[in-house]
C-alpha cells in the first residue's frame, strides 16, 4: 500500500454510475496525471476525495491508515479534519471576491488557528479565575497574535512563490485568470494538504495565460499532486503516473511513457489521437 | 406662524411614532428574516413546508388585516388580553418584514456561487464561517438594492398603523382635517420625503462602499 | 450559528412578555373609544379633549367612582375594540340602529339627531327636500352610519361616495368630488357657516327622520348599562344635559 491508497469508489448520479470501482495508488511526493474525455468522471473523483461529494463505496487510505470510509459517518469536526489532508485548486478559481490576494490565503489559516487556541485554552480559562484567568486570556491573545504573524509570513512567502508579491493587495477583479489561479493555488498551499488536487487548473483561461500557472504547478514536484488536465504535454512532462479515465473507469494506468507512447487499449488510442488532432488545429 | 408651529410640533410627535415602528421593525425583522431563509432553505422538510406556508400567508394577505388579526385576534378569538397598540403594530410589521425579506435574502443567498461555499468548504471552514466570512458580505452586496427598495416601502407603511389607531403622522394630520384644517395632511409629505431622502443617501453610501466586491 | 438562534429567540419572548405586561389593565379605568368628531368629541386650541361627550363621559365616569380613559378608534373597528375590550365604552355621538342593537348593548337615548344634508352655499336653493336630494349626481357618507342608511331608506341611486369618517364627507362637498353629504345635523351645524373653514358649505334639514345618540358598551357589561342609564333619567332631569346642549349644540 503506497502513501494515498483509493480502494472502491463508486458513485452514481440519479441512477447514473459517474465512479464505477475506482482503485489506485499514490506514493509520496509523487506527481499522477489523471486524463480522459468530459463526463469521464475525473471532476467527481476529485471531488470525492475532497469530501465535496461522498462516494457511495469506496475506502482512502493515507500514510498506511484509513482516512475515511463511505459507510461511515463522521461528525462535522471529523469531516473537517480529514478534508484538511486534501487540498483542491478549481477550475474556475473561486477565490472569494471581497478579499484581496492576501486575505484570500489568510482565511482559512487565521481562522484555523483561532480555533485551535480557542480549543487549547478552553478547559485552562474553565479551571482558572479572577487574576488567573485574566493572564490566561493575555497569553491565549499573545499565542493567537504568533500564529497569526506566522500564517502572514507563510502566506507572503507563498504569494512570492507564485510571483505575485507585487499583488498582495489586489481584489481578485483586478487580477488576470492567470493571476487568479496562482493566487488560488498559494490558497490551497498555505493549509499545506498532505495531497494536492487540481481540477483543470488551466481550462478556464486563455491560451496565452496558461503557461504562467504551469509554471507554478512544475516548481511544486516534490510535493504528492494530483492533476485532472487536458494538457497533454504537461501531463507528459511532469507526471510520474497517469491515469486514463473514461466512462467512470480507470481504462489504463502507467508511466506516462507507457501511457502516452505505448497505449494498450483502443479507447485510449483513439482519445490520444484526437487529443493530438485537436491540439494541430 | 404659530399654527404653523403648532401643526409642525403635533405631526413630529406623530413623526416620532411612524420613526419608532420604523426602527423596530428594522431591528427585530432583519434577523427574523434571516431565520425565515434558514427556515425555509432547510434539507428538513416539514421546517421548509412550515415555513414557506407562513410566507405565503404573510405575503399573500393585506398587512391591514394583519394588524387586525394580531390586535384583536386573540381577544376576540381566545379572550386573552392580547398586545398593547403599538407592540401589536411592531409585532405585525415585524412578522410580515422578515417574511418579505427572507425571500430577498433567498434570492441573495442562492445568487452566490456554490462554488464559494465549496471553496471555503475544502479549505477546513465551518459552516458557520463559511456563511460570515464568505457568503455574508456577498450577499450583502447582492441584496442592498431590493432592500432598500423594501425599506422605503416600510417607511410609508407604517401610516397603517393607524388602523389600529396608532397616533403616528397621517393620523395626526387627520385629526386636523377632522376639525376642518386641511393643509397638515398634505404637510406630512415633506416628513416622509425628507426621511426617504436620507434613507437614499444611506443606502447609496452603502452600494459605493461595496462597490470593491466585483460579482 | 446555534448561539445566534437562540440570541434571537430568547429576545423575540422577551420583547412579547414585556409587551403583554404593558397590555394589563387597571380596574377602576373606563375605556372610552372615541373618534375625533365636533362638537361631541374635539379637541381645543390647546390641544385639550373638550365637547358634548367628552364631557358627560366624564361625568358620568366621575359619579360612579371611575376613571375615564379617552382612546382615539378607529370608526370602522368599534365592534372590534369593543368585543376585543380594548375599549369599555363607545361614546361618540353614536346613533342608535336595530343592527347596532342586535351586536352590542345601547344606553337609553340622551340625545337627538337628524342628518342633514350638506352642500356648497351656491346649491342652497337646489335641495331643498327628500326628493330634489335623489337629484344630487353623487352622495358623500359616512360607511355604515346612519348617513349611508337615509339614502339607502330613501330610495337613492345617486353615486354613493363611502367616506371612513363623517368629517371627510365635508372635505368630499367642499373639493367638489362629491355634490351633496348626508351627516349628523350635530357636526354640520358646529362645523359648517361662517367662522368654520367650511365657510362655503352650508346644510339643510330637508326633514329625514329623527334619530337617538345612545352609549355602547358589551352585552355582558348589563350593571354598567344599568347605571349608566339611571344617571341618563337624572341628568335629563337636572338639566344637565340641557347645560351641555347649551354649552355645545346652540
Amino acid at each position: 500500500m503506497e502513501f494515498l491508497h483509493v480502494e472502491g469508489f463508486r458513485k452514481q448520479f440519479a441512477g447514473t454510475e459517474v465512479l464505477k470501482d475506482i482503485n489506485f495508488d499514490l506514493p509520496k511526493g509523487k506527481i499522477l496525471a489523471i486524463i480522459g474525455p468530459s463526463g469521464g468522471g475525473k471532476t467527481t473523483l476529485l471531488r470525492c476525495l475532497n469530501f465535496l461529494e461522498t462516494p457511495d463505496e469506496g475506502k482512502v487510505f493515507l500514510d498506511g491508515e484509513l482516512l475515511s470510509d463511505a459507510k461511515a459517518t463522521y461528525s462535522q469536526k471529523e469531516r473537517r479534519e480529514k478534508q484538511l489532508k486534501f487540498g483542491l485548486v478549481f477550475q474556475s478559481f473561486h477565490l472569494f471576491p471581497h478579499l484581496t490576494a492576501i486575505e484570500n490565503i489568510l482565511l482559512a489559516p487565521d481562522l484555523l488557528a483561532k480555533d485551535r487556541v480557542k480549543e487549547q485554552f478552553k478547559e485552562r480559562k474553565k479551571a482558572a479565575k479572577g487574576p488567573a484567568r485574566k493572564a490566561l486570556k493575555k497569553e491565549e491573545k499573545q499565542a493567537l497574535k504568533e500564529l497569526s504573524a506566522e500564517n502572514k509570513r507563510h502566506a507572503e512567502e507563498l504569494l512570492g512563490q507564485v510571483g505575485l508579491s507585487e499583488k498582495r493587495d489586489s481584489y481578485p477583479s483586478q487580477l488576470s485568470g492567470g493571476q487568479q489561479q496562482r493566487v488560488a493555488i498559494a490558497r490551497a498551499l498555505a493549509l499545506s494538504p498532505e495531497v494536492l488536487c487540481f481540477d483543470e487548473p488551466t481550462s478556464a483561461l486563455d491560451p496565452e495565460l496558461t503557461g504562467e500557472v504551469l509554471k507554478v504547478i512544475r516548481a511544486l514536484k516534490g510535493r504528492t499532486l494530483i492533476i485532472v488536465t487536458h494538457e497533454m504535454a504537461f501531463a507528459r512532462e511532469v507526471a510520474d503516473y497517469v491515469l486514463f479515465m473514461t466512462d467512470g473507469v480507470i481504462e489504463e494506468r502507467g508511466t506516462p511513457e507507457e501511457v502516452f507512447l505505448h497505449p494498450q487499449k483502443e479507447k485510449t488510442k483513439a482519445f490520444l489521437k484526437h487529443m493530438e488532432e485537436y491540439h494541430d488545429e | 406662524m404659530t399654527a404653523f408651529w403648532n401643526v409642525t410640533l403635533a405631526l413630529l410627535e406623530g413623526f416620532g411614532s411612524t420613526c419608532l415602528i420604523f426602527a423596530a421593525t428594522l431591528v427585530f425583522a432583519i434577523p427574523l428574516g434571516l431565520l425565515v431563509t434558514f427556515g425555509s432553505m432547510s434539507r428538513f422538510r416539514p421546517l421548509k413546508w412550515l415555513m414557506r406556508t407562513i410566507v405565503w400567508v404573510v405575503r399573500g394577505t393585506p398587512l391591514m388585516l394583519q394588524l387586525i388579526a394580531i390586535f384583536y385576534g386573540p381577544a376576540l378569538l381566545f379572550g386573552i388580553d392580547g398586545l398593547d397598540r403599538v407592540p401589536a403594530v411592531i409585532v405585525a410589521f415585524v412578522i410580515n418584514y422578515a417574511c418579505y425579506f427572507s425571500e430577498i435574502y433567498r434570492a441573495g443567498i442562492e445568487g452566490v456561487p456554490r462554488g464559494q461555499a465549496e471553496a471555503g468548504q475544502v479549505l477546513g471552514l465551518k459552516k458557520s464561517q463559511v456563511f460570515f466570512h464568505i457568503t455574508l458580505i456577498q450577499l450583502i452586496k447582492r441584496i442592498v438594492p431590493p432592500m432598500s427598495n423594501e425599506i422605503i416601502t416600510l417607511v410609508k407603511d407604517t401610516s397603517l398603523a393607524r388602523i389600529i389607531s396608532v397616533t403616528e403622522i397621517i393620523l395626526v394630520a387627520q385629526e386636523y382635517t377632522r376639525q376642518g384644517l386641511i393643509w397638515p395632511l398634505f404637510y406630512t409629505g415633506v416628513f416622509y420625503l425628507l426621511f426617504v431622502g436620507v434613507l437614499t443617501l444611506l443606502f447609496r453610501y452603502t452600494e459605493k462602499k461595496l462597490e470593491y466586491i466585483k460579482i | 450559528m446555534k448561539k445566534l438562534f437562540a440570541t434571537l429567540l430568547a429576545g423575540a419572548v422577551a420583547v412579547c412578555g414585556i409587551a403583554a405586561l404593558g397590555a394589563c389593565k387597571d380596574e377602576n379605568t373606563l375605556v372610552i373609544g372615541y373618534t375625533l368628531y365636533a362638537p361631541m368629541n374635539y379637541k381645543d386650541e390647546s390641544g385639550k379633549l373638550i365637547g358634548f361627550d367628552t364631557e358627560f363621559a366624564e361625568k358620568v365616569c366621575a359619579e360612579l367612582g371611575y376613571t375615564p380613559k379617552f382612546q382615539l378608534i378607529d370608526w370602522e373597528q368599534k365592534i372590534s375594540e369593543l368585543e376585543s375590550k380594548k375599549i369599555d365604552l363607545i361614546w361618540n355621538g353614536m346613533t342608535i340602529t336595530d343592527e347596532l342593537k342586535e351586536n352590542i348593548a345601547i344606553s337609553d337615548p340622551y340625545l337627538e339627531n337628524k342628518q342633514v344634508v350638506v352642500m356648497k352655499l351656491e346649491d342652497k336653493d337646489k335641495y331643498t327636500d327628500v326628493a330634489s336630494v335623489g337629484a344630487a349626481a353623487s352622495i358623500a357618507v359616512e360607511s355604515g352610519s346612519a348617513g349611508e342608511a337615509t339614502v339607502t331608506d330613501n330610495g337613492y341611486t345617486s353615486k354613493l361616495n363611502k367616506m371612513t369618517a363623517q368629517s371627510d364627507c365635508l372635505l368630499e362637498v367642499k373639493t367638489g368630488s362629491s355634490e351633496v353629504a348626508i351627516i349628523d345635523y350635530t357636526m354640520a351645524k358646529s362645523m359648517t357657516g361662517e367662522g368654520t373653514d367650511y365657510a362655503d358649505l352650508t346644510y339643510v334639514d330637508v326633514g329625514y327622520a329623527e334619530e337617538e345618540y345612545g352609549v355602547g358598551m358589551r352585552k355582558e357589561d348589563a350593571d354598567l348599562l344599568k347605571q349608566i342609564n339611571e344617571l341618563i333619567a337624572k341628568y335629563k332631569q337636572d338639566g344637565t344635559l340641557d347645560g351641555l346642549v347649551k354649552k355645545y349644540l346652540v
